[in-house]
C-alpha cells in the first residue's frame, strides 16, 4: 500500500481541510460519548535516565472512525521526542480496502515539550472506516541522562472523524504518564594495551574490558589505521563478563606506523586510549609512476573532404567554388604543395583560388591548417561528354 | 499558432541536425610518416637499409603506395611493402634498402613518397608526403667485393705460379 507523507501534496492538503472543516464545527457541551475514546498506551510506563521508550496513541471506538489527531504535551526536562511514525490502525483498514493512508508527524517541539497536529486520515477505500482499537500513531521517546521525575504525557485538541468525515464531540481522552530515574544506564568501560607480536606485516592488537556497565553483554572490537582517525575496525567480540580481548592483523605494510584503540558498545559506547606500534622491515624506497607519451608522426597531414562533385558543367563554364581544408597534424612545419591527374579536364582546368593547381604552394604550422577553394574551369574547346574523374593530391614535406 | 507548438516545430529540425552532427562521419583524408627525411651512408657495392613508420591519420581505412620519385633512382631502392593498407590510425613500418650501382659514388639526393589515396567519384582527393632522402656513397669498396677481389687475385696467383712449375 502506498503511503503519502506530508510532503505529497494535494491529497494531503485537501484531507487537511477535510479535517480543519471537521474542528469548526461548534463545540456543543454535550456529554462525553463513551464509544470513542483516544489513550496513551502504556498508560504509566518505568524507564531509566538515558533509556529509549515508545509511547503508543491509541483509538478505541465501537463505531467506525477515519481518521484520528492530537496534540501531545510532556515534561521536556525529563524525556525528549525522538521521531513520530504511523501506527497500523488505519493502514491496515486502507490497505484490506484498496485505499491509502495520509500521515502528518506534526511538528515537534523538545523546548516546549509539545507535538503538534500529528493525525492520520483513510484516503479512498470506499465507504466505512476502522473500528476496535488500535495504535494510529507511535511517539517514540527517549528519558535524558542523569535526571528523574515524572513526565506527564497529555492528549489535547484531539480530533477523531467518524466515516463522513465529521468529528466524534466529546471523546474520552485517557492521558498517561512516564516515570524517569528509576535507574542510570551505565556505559562498558574499556582500555588499549600495547600491540603484541608485531612482525613487518602482521601484529595482534590488545584490550581489556573492565566493565559491563549496566548491559548484559557488550562488543568489543579496536579500531585502527596509519593516523588517529583510524578508518578500519576489526570483527566486533562479544563479552558477557569482563577481561582481556585481543584481535589479529595481517597484510600491513613493513615499516609503517598503526594507531589503534579498544571500543566496547553496551549501554553506550566508549573507547579505550590511542596506541601505536611500528611493523618491522623498511618502508618502501620507492615508488613507480606509470609514464605515457604520445609520438607525433614528423609530418602528417589531413585533407577533407574527400573528393568533390562539380555539378553538371559545359564547356566554357566555371563551377562554384569548393573549400578543401588542409591541417597539419604532425609535429613539424610543412610545405604543401598540389597535383593534378587524371582527365584532361583537371589537368588542365582545376584551380585552386586563383590560379591553376600546379602555381599553388601553402606552408603551414605545426597544430594550424588552411583552406583553398577548388573551382573547375572547362575549357571551351573541351568535348568529352559524361562522368570525368581525376585525382587531387596535396603534397607535404617537412619545412627545409 | 501556440508557444507550444511553435517550439515543437523547432524542436524537430534542431533534434535532426543534433543527430547529423552527431552520426555523419568526419571525411578526411590523412597520412603521417616519420622521420622526415632519411640520410643513407652505403659503400660502394653494398646495401643499407631504413625503415619510414606510415600512419593513417585519415578517418577511415585508406589505401597507401609507396614508390621514389626520380625515375634514375628507382632502381636503386627496394621497398617492402610497396602497396599496403591501413584503419583509421593504423600504423605500418616500410623497410627502404638502398643498392647502389657498383659504379655509382658521391652524394645523391632522392625522394620517397607516400601517397593516400581514398576511392571516389568525380575529382578524388588525396595526400601525399614526400621524404628526402641523402644518400651517400663511400669510395671503399663493400666487404663482398673486397673478398670478391682477394679471391680472384689469390686464384689468378696460384695459376700463375702452377705453370711456372710447370
Amino acid at each position: 500500500m502506498k503511503k503519502l507523507t506530508k510532503g505529497k501534496g494535494l491529497l494531503g492538503m485537501v484531507l487537511t481541510v477535510l479535517l480543519l472543516c471537521a474542528l469548526v464545527v461548534p463545540a456543543t457541551p454535550v456529554l462525553a460519548n463513551p464509544d470513542t475514546s483516544m489513550s496513551i498506551s502504556p498508560a504509566t510506563q518505568t524507564v531509566n535516565a538515558g533509556e529509549s521508550f515508545d509511547v503508543d496513541v491509541v483509538v478505541a471506538t465501537t463505531g467506525l472512525t477515519r481518521a484520528a489527531q492530537f496534540d501531545l504535551s510532556f515534561a521536556p526536562s525529563l524525556v525528549q521526542v525522538t521521531s513520530v511514525t504511523e501506527g497500523n490502525y488505519y493502514s491496515d483498514w486502507a490497505t484490506a480496502h484498496g485505499g491509502l493512508t495520509y500521515f502528518n508527524p506534526g511538528a515537534t517541539n523538545n523546548t516546549a515539550g509539545t507535538v503538534h497536529m500529528a493525525a492520520v486520515a483513510i484516503l479512498g477505500g470506499g465507504p466505512g472506516g476502522q473500528t476496535g482499537s488500535g495504535t494510529f500513531i507511535v511517539v517514540h521517546m527517549t528519558a535524558k541522562t542523569g535526571v528523574s521525575g515524572t513526565s506527564a504525557l497529555t492528549l489535547f485538541d484531539i480530533i477523531v472523524a467518524d466515516e463522513n468525515a465529521q468529528a466524534i464531540p466529546d471523546v474520552v481522552i485517557n492521558s498517561g504518564e512516564v516515570v524517569v530515574g528509576a535507574g542510570e544506564v551505565t556505559p562498558p568501560t574499556v582500555t588499549t594495551n600495547n600491540a603484541t607480536g608485531v612482525t613487518t606485516n602482521s601484529a595482534t592488537l590488545n584490550g581489556n574490558l573492565t566493565s559491563l556497565g549496566t548491559a548484559t553483554s557488550v562488543n568489543v572490537s579496536f579500531e585502527w589505521g596509519t593516523t588517529t582517525s583510524y578508518g578500519s575496525e576489526t570483527t566486533p567480540e562479544t563479552m558477557t563478563s569482563t577481561g582481556s580481548f585481543d584481535a589479529a592483523l595481517s597484510g600491513l605494510t613493513p615499516g609503517a606506523t598503526y594507531h589503534f584503540r579498544a571500543k566496547a558498545v553496551g549501554d553506550g559506547t566508549s573507547y579505550g586510549s590511542d596506541r601505536s606500534f611500528v611493523t618491522t622491515g623498511e618502508a618502501p624506497s620507492s615508488v613507480s609512476v606509470a609514464l605515457t607519451a604520445t609520438i607525433l608522426p614528423a609530418v602528417s597531414i589531413s585533407v577533407a573532404p574527400t573528393s568533390i562533385d562539380f555539378g553538371e558543367l559545359a564547356a566554357g563554364d566555371v563551377s562554384s567554388a569548393h573549400t578543401i581544408t588542409i591541417t597539419n597534424l604532425g609535429g613539424k612545419s610543412v610545405d604543401v604543395t598540389a597535383e593534378a591527374t587524371g582527365d584532361s579536364l583537371y589537368v588542365d582546368g582545376l584551380w585552386l583560388d586563383e590560379g591553376l593547381w600546379d602555381v599553388y604552394s601553402a606552408t603551414i604550422a605545426k597544430s594550424a591548417y588552411t583552406t583553398t577553394d577548388a573551382t573547375l574551369h572547362v575549357p571551351e574547346d573541351y568535348t568529352d561528354l559524361g562522368t570525368r574523374e581525376g585525382t587531387l593530391i596535396f603534397w607535404a614535406e617537412a619545412t627545409p | 499558432m501556440s508557444i507550444r507548438k511553435a517550439r515543437g516545430l523547432l524542436f524537430l529540425p534542431l533534434a535532426a541536425l543534433f543527430l547529423l552532427l552527431v552520426t555523419a562521419p568526419a571525411l578526411a583524408v590523412g597520412l603521417g610518416v616519420t622521420p622526415e627525411k632519411l640520410n643513407i651512408e652505403v659503400s660502394r657495392g653494398g646495401s643499407t637499409t631504413a625503415t619510414l613508420n606510415v600512419v593513417n591519420s585519415g578517418s577511415d581505412e585508406s589505401s597507401f603506395k609507396v614508390y621514389v620519385e626520380e625515375e634514375k633512382y628507382k632502381g636503386w631502392f627496394v621497398i617492402e611493402p610497396e602497396e599496403f593498407t591501413l584503419p583509421a590510425q593504423g600504423t605500418k613500418a616500410v623497410e627502404v634498402s638502398v643498392r647502389p650501382p657498383v659504379y655509382a659514388s658521391g652524394e645523391h639526393e632522392a625522394r620517397i613518397c607516400i601517397v593516400s589515396l581514398p576511392p571516389g567519384e568525380g575529382l578524388a582527393i588525396g595526400t601525399g608526403i614526400k621524404v628526402p632522402t641523402h644518400i651517400h656513397i663511400s669510395a671503399m669498396l663493400s666487404l663482398p667485393w673486397i673478398i670478391g677481389i682477394v679471391a680472384v687475385v689469390a686464384i689468378i696467383l696460384v695459376i700463375v705460379l702452377r705453370r711456372r712449375r710447370a
